[in-house]
């Protein structure tokens, strides 16, 4: 006896969990495979009894035993020695040294910037007061230095600016030679660049530049 | 030992009685979890985060509300969803053609000669396609057709009623069926059934 689209829509849950009787799973699935409104019915049919040849997997070696051990046995006892190994083999990693190296790195300039010597480091040295005292003693100390220095080179532009004023326009500092010797010829382009006009130079003029080189740092001139 | 009575014990402090849970659901609940990821690595993690909460969580645990089975299935369930959500962005990334590039292009040759070569590809055919259907669909039909639980229990797994229960098995198997049908020896399978 064939199927009727309208038995198989009755029936589908039973159907489709193959608990109909033998023969009417046959009429059905005849019913199911040649019909075309029916043919979402039979897929799924097979899909399921494709999924039912699915075996059941086995469980991983040693989960049950993990999952014991996660929650009834008690944690291992370490021994002291094994904490300690396992605590001395981390500090010898190279990122370990490297870390500790900054630190002192950094510990020693701010040290220093408090004026607190280092190598004869005492208790007194890291007082509070103590350590104020030293910053302050070397942010003085810093900020003479540096108006030292703008002083001294404010002198150095004024002596240097007073001698190209006594220096008539387009002289050249005179080379260092012995009394009496000649200049050897120089290239032209030489003499160009340091006597530019080798006849307008007089006998003050000659004084001061060398006046000028004697006190004058070389990269000032 | 009954379910209720090994409880009871657990309960009352016995590892033994709690071994004997372990060890009585530990592959049905990795296989649960197995056909909703289809990741060895992930179901695994997974069962064991469903007995460390069982472990936690027993003395909620009601027997008149439902057998211990279907509570764990609950729980587990719950895990696994939490999981879906957690992972669906990192999913998303993935386009769904590469994951089955080959499920609906395969032309129909014939079947490889080495029968367990080609059950075992069959079998991840078929895994490939449960975790393409929405989880919805695809945690009604794993508890149906692969756990093997009645409407009524699956119901008060999901929390749902069973109309809905039905409802999304027939939705699940029919879409299963679509996705598969192109498969060389998709009907051999009724044989081996």
């Amino acid at each position: 006896m064939s199927w009727t689209c309208a038995q198989l829509d009755a029936l589908r849950d039973d159907y489709l969990d193959g608990r109909l009787p033998a023969a009417d799973l046959r009429a059905a699935d005849a019913h199911a495979r040649a019909c075309p409104t029916c043919a979402e019915h039979y897929e799924a049919r097979l899909a399921i009894a494709w999924l039912r040849t699915l075996e059941p997997l086995e469980s991983p070696p040693g989960l049950e035993t993990r999952i014991l051990a996660l929650t009834v046995a008690p944690p291992p006892q370490e021994s002291f020695w094994a904490v300690f190994g396992q605590g001395w083999r981390a500090l010898q990693q190279p990122r370990v040294a490297m870390s500790v190296a900054a630190a002192v790195f950094s510990l020693v300039l701010v040290l220093n910037a408090l004026d607190v010597n280092v190598r004869s480091l005492q208790a007194a040295d890291l007082n509070p007061i103590n350590l104020y005292r030293g910053a302050k003693r070397q942010t003085y100390q810093t900020y003479a230095r540096g108006a030292r220095f703008v002083n001294d080179l404010r002198l150095v532009y004024e002596i240097r600016s007073r001698l190209e004023e006594a220096t008539p326009e387009g002289e050249a500092p005179p080379a260092k030679k012995p009394a009496g010797q000649q200049n050897p010829p120089a290239p032209k382009s030489e003499r160009n660049r340091t006597n530019p006009r080798p006849g307008a130079r007089g006998p003050e003029a000659s004084g001061l530049l060398a006046y000028q080189q004697l006190i004058l740092p070389g990269e000032l001139r | 030992m009954e379910d209720a009575e090994l409880v009871r014990r657990c309960r009352g402090g016995d590892n033994v009685a709690w071994e004997g849970i372990v060890r009585t659901y530990t592959r049905r609940v990795y296989n649960l979890c197995y056909r909703f990821t289809g990741q060895r690595q992930e179901a695994e993690d997974l069962t064991q985060e469903v007995f460390l909460r069982v472990f936690r969580t027993l003395d909620s645990y009601d027997a008149a509300q439902g057998s211990f089975g279907v509570w764990l299935h609950r729980v587990g369930r719950n895990l696994l969803i939490d999981y879906y959500r957690a992972t669906r962005k990192q999913r998303l990334t993935v386009s769904l053609e590469d994951e089955l590039p080959h499920l609906e292009e395969r032309p129909a040759a014939a079947p490889p000669s080495d029968r367990t070569v080609a059950l075992g590809e069959l079998s991840h055919m078929l895994q490939q396609a449960l975790t393409r259907l929405s989880p919805e669909l695809r945690e009604a039909v794993i508890l149906r057709d692969l756990q093997g639980l009645e409407y009524r229990e699956i119901s008060d797994v999901l929390g749902i009623p069973e109309g809905t229960v039905k409802s999304r098995i027939n939705r699940g198997r029919a879409e299963l069926g679509r996705l598969l049908k192109r498969h060389p020896g998709f009907e051999e399978g009724m044989a081996r059934a």
